[in-house]
């Protein structure tokens, strides 16, 4: 009984409000609940956006005085010949890297689909690299890469003579998009796989009834049923390549030559190392506007692609 | 094909094994493991390689052609590798960013999501909305507005601007994880507690978060992993060589002994250990969080 009434009080404030009051009163709980998101927002987004804006059309070295300066940091970026070349590598990169990711990763979800004996042991050795901290995995690759390291001795018995893979700026690419899938090739393999295993089975017994081969199950069943995983993962995977940094920055240092610097590892020069705030954020919009765009082109382009049931 | 069917049934129906079926099966399989096989060699020969040098004498790195078992194997360059650098405290340093950001995010998120999921107000769905797409902007935008933000706090070369945003709602990807975690329990459970007289923060602390445990070690594992492997915003914020975490450790150590291959292999090995260890015991949430989520790894 005792309880019984103290639980009535503490939950008469709740229960007994007129509803007006009641809604007021909700909200208030909802503010307090969702204030570290908002204050997050606010903090971490609103105010760094505002901020970058600002510093886009600015010049400052973090010590003197802020200059404004209008559109002059964007009109540099337009002629700016390293500007253009770490785009361009940018984009070897990603293309490189989500052909790679697809092809391999499709054959990796196939093969993960089978029931097999043994699968949770390859499953967890597929995942091993997606885990691993990027600064052990580039080091270690960069010793793999070394002109008598283990790949060039593994290539040796095929006839291929050792590749100077990250000392010539035509190799070093190659070499960065082989290390970047091997990391990231499971974070496709898991998406692909999850999009596999929705795929309903009557589908494919249906079809074998009808006498439908293998490859005709996979040409007209999974792979229009499974496009939508694709395209999520075609998406997702575009946004972080386009911002990729941490191999680049410990494997090669951007070189040889320039030959592997990304605009995200430019920004970060221009920013942090030379210390132009202003013209650091100007090509920080450069690379959003690239990321909008690959979205919207990939958004409308699914219509032609992307088959959802 | 209808001839075809109708023998192979008329032979199972006499018991007889269907020879060619049998093996097409059979070497399908064994094609299958073989494919599974190569893969699995693709994504540990790095590890292995890693080890097995970490583990040989500088003069050997190099021998042609490449020898697996180190002989002699040397543990020392272990100690070597871990006392050259102070890594000690480097494990130390991303030890307490690391558990300070995951305790962060699962609060903060946990949070947030309820309240996205529980409660009802005004704009929800369009604030929900805004936190999602803020995923979409990439992180160089941000970057160098935040540095601005946290030297004028007085905050670079310490770790808050590494921990103090993790309380901050956490990240987006947790949010909605948890909120579509929370979406699953059934809200009688809330109004239950309700009627008992329980206030919103008692039912989310007493009742749903215990049955939410998945979707939090879920984001428990990814935060840890995120928060350990971090490299881009330690390298701007962290300037002593005191300071460093883990990643920035082993960088350093690359950037002044560079082709020490056998130490620096051995120091990365045991700097990856914690995140692999932690991924044997969970990997189940990790699979199923990126399955669900798009979560990067």
């Amino acid at each position: 009984m005792a309880t019984g009434q103290k639980a009535q009080t503490v939950s008469a404030p709740w229960s007994i409000l007129r509803p007006r009051e009641r809604r007021h009163k909700d909200l208030y709980v909802a503010l307090l609940f969702l204030a570290p998101s908002l204050l997050g927002l606010f903090l971490l987004q609103v105010l760094p956006i505002g901020t970058a804006l600002v510093l886009g059309v600015s010049e400052w070295n973090i010590i003197d005085p802020i200059k404004f300066v209008g559109l002059k940091n964007f009109v540099e970026v337009a002629t700016d010949a390293t500007f253009y070349h770490t785009l361009e590598n940018t984009l070897y990169i990603t293309v490189g890297l989500e052909v790679l990711n697809t092809l391999l990763g499709l054959c990796a979800a196939l093969l993960l689909k089978n029931a097999m004996r043994g699968i949770d042991l390859y499953r967890t050795i597929y995942f091993l690299p997606l885990i691993t901290t990027w600064a052990a995995v580039a080091i270690a690759w960069r010793y793999m890469y070394s002109l008598e390291g283990p790949i060039n001795a593994m290539l040796g018995p095929l006839g291929i003579d050792p590749i100077p893979w990250l000392s010539r700026p035509e190799w070093a690419m190659p070499a960065v998009i082989i290390t970047i899938t091997w990391k990231t090739l499971s974070w496709k393999t898991i998406i692909l796989l999850a999009g596999l295993q929705s795929i309903p089975n009557e589908f494919y017994e249906a079809s074998s009834i009808d006498g439908a081969s293998k490859l005709q199950q996979f040409w007209k069943i999974t792979l229009p049923l499974l496009s939508p995983a694709m395209f999520f993962a075609l998406i997702i995977g575009i946004i972080n390549t386009l911002q990729i940094f941490d191999p680049i920055f410990i494997m090669t240092d951007g070189g040889p030559a320039d030959s592997t610097r990304t605009l995200s590892y430019y920004i970060y020069t221009r920013g942090f190392q030379n210390l132009r705030m202003g013209y650091a954020a100007a090509l920080s919009w450069v690379l959003f506007a690239i990321i909008l765009l690959f979205t919207l082109v990939q958004w409308v382009l699914q219509k032609r692609w992307v088959f959802y049931q | 094909m209808a001839t075809g069917h109708a023998q192979r049934t008329l032979r199972n129906s006499f018991g007889l094994p269907s020879n060619r079926y049998q093996m097409l099966n059979w070497s399908s399989k064994a094609l299958i493991h073989l494919l599974a096989l190569a893969g699995a060699v693709a994504f540990l020969i790095p590890f292995l390689w890693m080890i097995s040098t970490s583990l040989k004498p500088m003069e050997k790195i190099f021998q042609y052609p490449p020898q697996w078992m180190p002989d002699p194997i040397l543990w020392r360059n272990y100690i070597e590798a871990l006392t050259v650098m102070p890594f000690g405290l480097y494990f130390r340093n991303s030890i307490y960013v690391t558990v300070l950001s995951v305790v962060g995010q699962i609060l903060s998120s946990a949070v947030v999501a309820y309240g996205f999921a529980r409660l009802r107000f005004p704009g929800r769905n369009i604030l929900f909305i805004i936190l999602l797409a803020t995923m979409m902007l990439p992180w160089q935008v941000t970057m160098i507005p935040l540095f601005i933000l946290y030297r004028s706090l007085d905050w670079i070369n310490t770790y808050y601007p590494l921990i103090v945003p993790n309380f901050l709602g956490g990240s987006p990807f947790f949010i909605f994880l948890l909120r579509q975690f929370f979406l699953t329990l059934p809200l009688e459970l809330d109004e239950a507690a309700k009627l008992d007289g329980c206030g919103p923060f008692r039912i989310l602390w007493q009742i749903l978060l215990p049955l939410a445990i998945p979707g939090l070690t879920t984001v428990a594992i990814f935060s840890f992993l995120w928060n350990w492997n971090e490299f881009l915003w330690p390298l701007i914020v962290l300037n002593d060589v005191d300071k460093w975490t883990i990643p920035l450790g082993l960088n350093g150590f690359r950037d002044q002994y560079g082709t020490d291959w056998n130490h620096l292999m051995a120091a990365s090995f045991v700097a990856s250990l914690p995140v692999i260890i932690i991924f044997f015991m969970f990997q189940r949430y990790f699979i199923q969080g990126i399955a669900t989520t798009g979560a990067k790894g």
